[in-house]
């Protein structure tokens, strides 16, 4: 995890509950970092719990207010237990960041129902969730803001991605529906698209095909992947009141790596 | 301080959308020089952008213009600086009748809604190549990915606008220099005002389409183009980020 420059800090996010799904490493802790330098009081969840309390005792320790909860976002009771703690220390979530997600390579022949439906609950699944857990208390208050973090594989994909790109594309789908339907109560609802960016997923995923890491930095316009606070700085934005005319869009964040087909 | 050491030129700074980003990179901290052709409105805007305190220039240009352009360009990197952002904003409508529309109306028209984009990357790119850093933002529209009828070729240049993001995005991107496309939908301005005015029923139909219940604010739009110019945007190259309240998610 690349640490933000809360030198920059704006305190965008000053009065906020921030809730993030995949809070202990990679992009969902650089989200959980910059939150919390912007000013919010933030809540995460994970499955990891080691990397999880050691992220909220570092943050805690210098002066933030963050809170880690255990829980598989797959799944909708342990989701539900993990947000009714996190709302009773914190208040109600006032902006979210659905980031818990894989990879999956799978082959369409060999690839169970089981597997299948395992895949789409974390990936697709749980965005609703996070969804239908703060949307009540963002109606109330006539406010919010949720952002899904989808993919540049929501738009276009590459090969051996099976059926990622199905998961990824419908979070932006999804981003739609809640925005036409929840933006009449000033609850904005976004997908936040990275590329490569250097996280532990990108890093198991050039494990299992090391090839494609040179092949990887090579296509890219900015010469580099992204790094996971760079992803962040725009999840905070988004998040505050200065994206507050951006509803129903799909932000790519991917150094240009989308504009380019060859 | 989000542009503390940047000089941001703004074309058709003067009104609407273009001033809301004039004033909001000027509040985080950059320099701006912004480019119109209404002068009477320019001079009092600098006015009051120099009494707030402000380190801001402007120049005349017609952005339809290369030597206009040019000239004013020279000015501006005199008394400022290099250019470290850009932000390609001068634009005009387009409602033609495509069997009535002369081949001069045409090239106007894409003189200034298009063809400028290319002429203020072709005389700020040299410094930003130099200083291997920079930041392009070209206020496309909604009408880059979609359109409504009777805005003949509006949709053409806007979609040629998302375009030439991309390719300046991909070739510049080797030299940190970052090019985006920011899209409103319906916003408040003095332009889109006397639109509404123009038909009974406009601003009623806006309205009934938005889901967030309201038209946006030209500052709104501004707050992402401060954004994207920033380096918090480190990341964000060749995008084109629509700020249009969900509009463009919508199909009916």
């Amino acid at each position: 995890m690349s640490s933000s420059n809360s030198t920059n800090s704006t305190m965008a996010l000053k009065g906020h509950h921030v809730l993030v799904t995949g809070g202990s490493q990679g992009i969902g802790a650089a989200i959980v970092v910059d939150a919390a330098a912007e000013g919010a009081r933030v809540s995460f969840f994970d499955i990891d719990v080691e990397r999880g309390e050691a992220l909220a005792a570092k943050l805690n320790s210098e002066g933030n207010e963050v809170q880690f909860i255990k829980a598989d976002v797959s799944k909708f009771e342990p989701f539900k237990a993990a947000f009714d703690v996190a709302v009773a220390k914190f208040g109600p979530v006032t902006a979210a960041c659905s980031n818990a997600g894989r990879n999956s390579y799978a082959d369409p022949v060999t690839y169970t129902d089981e597997e299948w439906e395992s895949f789409f609950a974390l990936d697709l699944k749980s965005s609703w969730y996070i969804s239908k857990l703060c949307l009540p208390e963002m109606r109330k208050a006539k406010k919010g803001s949720i952002v899904f973090i989808s993919s540049i594989h929501g738009r276009m994909t590459a090969p051996n991605y099976f059926p990622y790109s199905a998961a990824k594309g419908g979070l932006i789908g999804l981003a739609r529906n809640l925005a036409l339907d929840e933006g009449p109560r000033n609850i904005r609802t976004n997908t936040v698209s990275p590329g490569y960016t250097l996280t532990a997923l990108v890093d198991s995923y050039f494990d299992l095909y090391p090839d494609r890491k040179a092949d990887a930095e090579a296509v890219q316009p900015m010469a580099r992947m992204g790094q996971p606070s760079e992803i962040a700085k725009v999840v905070s934005f988004v998040m505050s009141d200065n994206a507050s005319f951006i509803n129903g869009a799909d932000l790519m964040v991917d150094g240009g790596l989308h504009a380019r087909f060859a | 301080m989000k542009l503390p050491n940047d000089h941001i030129l703004v074309t058709g700074g003067a009104k609407g959308i273009g001033a809301a980003i004039v004033l909001d990179a000027a509040q985080a901290g950059a320099r701006v020089s912004f480019v119109d052709i209404d002068v009477a409105a320019s001079e009092k805007y600098l006015g009051e952008l120099r009494a707030a305190g402000h380190k801001v220039e402007f120049e005349r240009a017609d952005v339809g213009n290369f030597a206009d352009v040019e000239q004013a360009l020279k000015k501006l990197v005199a008394k400022q600086g290099d250019f470290t952002g850009v932000v390609n904003n001068a634009g005009v409508g387009s409602s033609a009748d495509p069997v009535t529309m002369t081949d001069e109306e045409w090239d106007v028209f894409f003189a200034i809604d298009m063809k400028s984009i290319w002429h203020t990357a072709k005389l700020t790119l040299p410094a930003m190549r130099k200083a291997k850093k920079g930041a392009i933002v070209n206020i496309a529209s909604i009408h880059g990915r979609l359109t409504a009828p009777n805005y003949f070729p509006y949709g053409a240049a806007k979609s040629a606008v998302l375009g030439l993001t991309r390719n300046l995005g991909i070739d510049e991107g080797p030299n940190n220099i970052r090019c985006n496309a920011v899209s409103p939908g319906y916003i408040m301005t003095p332009l889109s005002e006397a639109w509404y005015a123009e038909e009974e029923g406009r601003y009623e139909y806006a309205i009934s389409v938005q889901s967030m219940g309201r038209v946006g604010q030209p500052i709104e739009i501004a707050k992402v183009v401060t954004f994207l110019l920033s380096d918090a945007a480190s990341f964000v190259n060749g995008s084109d980020w629509a700020v249009d309240g969900g509009i463009g998610a919508r199909s009916v």
